[in-house]
């Protein structure tokens, strides 16, 4: 492997976990805010992170397996801010509920 | 502190280890400081403080300090939980007047003495050259010993309370884990792979499994008593944090044993388990923004609330961001032992431990100082809370910098020898990064002097008219 | 073993997923409890195969393993290859060649070994070096530092004395006489003794099967 290659992979990790974590940031704050614009601008990580996936994917350093690997990970970051809000979502909105209950209870 | 009187016998002892932790956090930082210019100017200090020393001073009082403050929020809120004293308080201050004593004097034997000559005495009474455990082997022992004591006052008090579930639970397993991981860590292996083997045990089993779910049960406390959220989500999540990190992180050890003459097989397990690692911390930021979001930031401790919310920013950034970049055995083959490592380190610590116990003495602070219902606030904690962030990014950033320089230069490029290191070190990117990493420490310290001083008088003086 | 670390990665996940699912049915998934089991399984199943890895592992890397050789590796010469089969750097361990003028026997070399470590371990080496890549950055990585190409370009004939165990011996002694640079070892006091059994530890470790750990050492196509 060239020393060159060692420092693009570095760079592509680097860049792969943390645009996955902005998407993830942008995509909450959002969608909290009711905000259309800044869901459409968390896309743009959510672009970045999945180049930086496929940039580690194309490396030849990694065998099949590890590109598989992070073929899951690509796929994983890009539902997890969508399905986390949904879970988030869901929870509180059961506590509430239950809270709500405990109150006509009272 | 006079207003006091109403706290737990367990809750002023909390306070205790509060302080001796704050004070430790000092010497760190002057440690670090210390280290930070011999890269700079290595002739500073030497023979007298050498480099080894004070690095070692520098990882060991974290180690304690961040110890010293779990153990304060254990004690602080063991009562709150249980809702009686402490069942052996008195056996547990005496712990605490022993620790703080052997604290001293192995960083007392640390400075004066520094080493010793090739036998296993000076394992026992010196140091026993191992990072991050570098303390003596009779320091050792009575470090088990005062944990032990610390664990029969957790669970004798929830035993007597009757409340062995839930969170409390998690707390007794967690802390009988950690004693037994530490000895894990206690004797002498000539072959250093069989050495190295057991001391990542203790490293890693306890930095990113045991402290994590300490850190989560505290985390979780917090949040009830700051934000009152309420405990069946706080359960819910402690279940599942246990439930990611152990199922990652147990195995993720593998990501140690890459290189250090362990089986092939350690580079496929470790691999894996550590590219999965960042998942849960991706999905922590999405509840943090959604839990700051739906409080609108509304809370009765606003410098508590912000360091919970940046403890979860920090634990995605340091163990997530950092700890990826260079997990990949491809690439750590090449990056394993530069300064990446130390940016890493720098930033998982700080993101993950000091955001916590700084959250945890702010909450005992509200509780100490104001009366029911007022808000703990003020400006000066924002100062210092932007501050030691910024400064901290900006002592990781050059170290990346750095790291990237030594992973091309010396690794990938020289192959790793003796001049291949010089090359690197010599590097006018190495060397920058060292003069910018050395400015934004002397901020970090200046942020920290700004924290006592605002730990010491938060909340005495504006109480009244934040109402 | 006979088991891939694939397999053996992907029961533990099975395992976990499978007995938590016999054990949550019947549980709503927004209950703590449900994730209570989850914890507890996965914590139980991941640690129970750790053990059984570190059984295999202890064994794999014992004195005299395929993997960490027998302490009498010292009376042999010990090079870096890259192995075109595993497609990484081994360790080679060649013909038999005198260590202080001397062969070895097992006796002697365990002696030495431990001698050796227990110098490593009460001069803090691993504060300022790395060894296996462990350690702190201050310092260059010496886990091949046997192979290092230095001793015997610039550190020999300064010392000037006739192998490089004995250049290696005396640097130790005097660091502070033979600079190599502006940041300059301390002198750690080692006698005789102790810096012949670092020395003789160094070797060792540099005949350690480290997966290929540091890539091309001492190979470096570049002109440094």
């Amino acid at each position: 492997m060239s020393a060159d290659s060692v420092l693009k992979m570095l760079l592509a990790s680097l860049s792969f976990v943390l645009t996955a974590g902005l998407y993830a940031f942008f995509y909450a704050f959002g969608r909290l805010k009711g905000s259309f614009f800044w869901e459409l601008f968390s896309f743009v990580f959510a672009l970045m992170m999945m180049l930086s996936g496929f940039f580690l994917v194309s490396c030849p350093a990694f065998t099949l397996f590890w590109k598989l690997l992070l073929i899951f990970s690509i796929f994983s970051y890009l539902i997890i801010p969508k399905a986390m809000f949904w879970i988030v979502e869901k929870i509180h909105q059961k506590e509430g509920e239950e809270e709500g209950r405990l109150k006509t209870l009272k | 502190m006079k207003e006091s009187k109403d706290l737990y016998e367990s809750q002023k002892l909390a306070i205790g280890y509060w302080i001796v932790a704050i004070c430790l956090f000092g010497a760190q930082l002057v440690f670090g400081l210390i280290i930070s210019y011999q890269y700079i100017q290595p002739e500073f200090l030497h023979k007298f403080l050498n480099f080894s020393i004070c690095r070692l001073l520098h990882i060991n009082s974290m180690i304690l300090w961040l110890l010293f403050g779990f153990i304060g929020g254990i004690y602080w809120f063991l009562p709150l939980e249980t809702e009686r004293e402490v069942v052996g308080i008195f056996l547990g201050k005496i712990a605490f007047i022993v620790l703080t004593a052997a604290v001293s004097i192995v960083v007392l034997v640390f400075l004066l003495v520094q080493i010793g000559k090739g036998e296993m005495l000076t394992l026992w009474l010196v140091t026993e050259g191992r990072e991050y455990i570098e303390a003596p082997r009779w320091a050792d022992i009575g470090i088990v010993a005062v944990f032990s004591i610390i664990f029969f006052n957790v669970f004798a008090s929830i035993w007597k309370a009757k409340k062995l579930k839930g969170i409390l639970w998690v707390l007794i397993v967690d802390l009988l884990a950690i004693i037994g991981f530490y000895i894990a860590g206690m004797f002498f292996s000539p072959n250093i792979s069989v050495d190295q083997f057991w001391w990542w045990w203790v490293v890693h089993l306890w930095v990113e499994a045991t402290w994590e779910v300490l850190v989560g049960v505290l985390v979780g406390w917090v949040l009830m008593a700051v934000l009152g959220t309420s405990r069946k989500i706080v359960e819910g999540w402690l279940y599942l944090e246990v439930f990611l990190i152990f199922g990652t992180g147990i195995l993720g050890l593998g990501h140690h044993y890459f290189w250090i003459g362990a089986p092939e097989y350690w580079l496929g397990i470790g691999g894996f388990f550590s590219a999965l690692e960042p998942l849960p911390l991706v999905a922590m930021i999405v509840h943090a923004v959604y839990d700051a979001g739906v409080h609108r930031l509304k809370t009765i401790n606003k410098p508590a609330f912000f360091w919970i919310v940046a403890q979860a920013f920090g634990n995605f950034i340091g163990a997530g961001v950092w700890g990826f970049m260079h997990t990949l055995p491809q690439i750590n083959l090449y990056s394993h032992g530069t300064q990446l490592t130390a940016a890493h380190g720098h930033l998982a610590f700080f993101g993950a431990y000091v955001n916590t116990n700084l959250a945890l003495i702010y909450t005992a602070l509200q509780r100490i100082r104001l009366h029911e219902g007022s808000i703990l606030d003020g400006t000066l904690w924002k100062w210092v809370f932007i501050g030691l962030n910024l400064a901290m990014l900006g002592i990781t950033a050059p170290l990346t910098v750095a790291g990237f320089t030594q992973t091309f230069v010396e690794r990938a490029v020289g192959g790793s020898t003796w001049q291949a290191y010089i090359d690197a070190q010599s590097h006018p990117w190495f060397k920058e990064s060292m003069i910018w990493r050395m400015g934004f420490g002397i901020m970090f310290f200046v942020c920290y002097v700004l924290l006592v001083a605002d730990l010491l008088t938060i909340g005495k003086t504006k109480a009244t008219h934040q109402q | 073993m006979k088991f891939g670390w694939l397999e053996i990665t992907l029961f533990s996940i099975v395992l976990v997923v499978v007995i938590s699912a016999i054990f949550v049915r019947g549980k709503n998934w927004l209950e703590p409890g449900f994730w209570g089991v989850f914890a507890i399984v996965s914590s139980l199943v991941m640690f129970s195969i750790l053990w059984l890895l570190t059984f295999d592992t202890l064994k794999k890397i014992s004195f005299g393993s395929a993997r960490v050789p027998s302490p009498t590796v010292i009376n042999h010469k010990i090079g870096f290859e890259y192995d075109p089969d595993k497609k990484r750097y081994m360790p080679t361990i060649g013909e038999e060649e005198l260590f202080f003028g001397k062969k070895w026997s097992e006796q002697e070399a365990t002696q030495l070994l431990t001698k050796g470590k227990l110098v490593i371990q009460s001069r803090n080496c691993m504060d300022c070096h790395t060894l296996l890549g462990n350690g702190a950055y201050f310092a260059p990585d010496l886990t091949k530092s046997w192979l290092d190409p230095k001793w015997q370009t610039m550190i020999q004939p300064m010392i000037g004395v006739a192998t490089k165990e004995e250049t290696m011996a005396k640097w130790l002694q005097n660091p502070e006489y033979y600079g190599t640079w502006q940041r300059r070892m301390p002198n750690l006091k080692l006698t005789e003794e102790e810096a012949k059994a670092v020395v003789g530890y160094l070797k060792f470790m540099s005949a350690i099967d480290t997966n290929g750990f540091p890539d091309h050492f001492g190979k470096s196509p570049a002109i440094f």
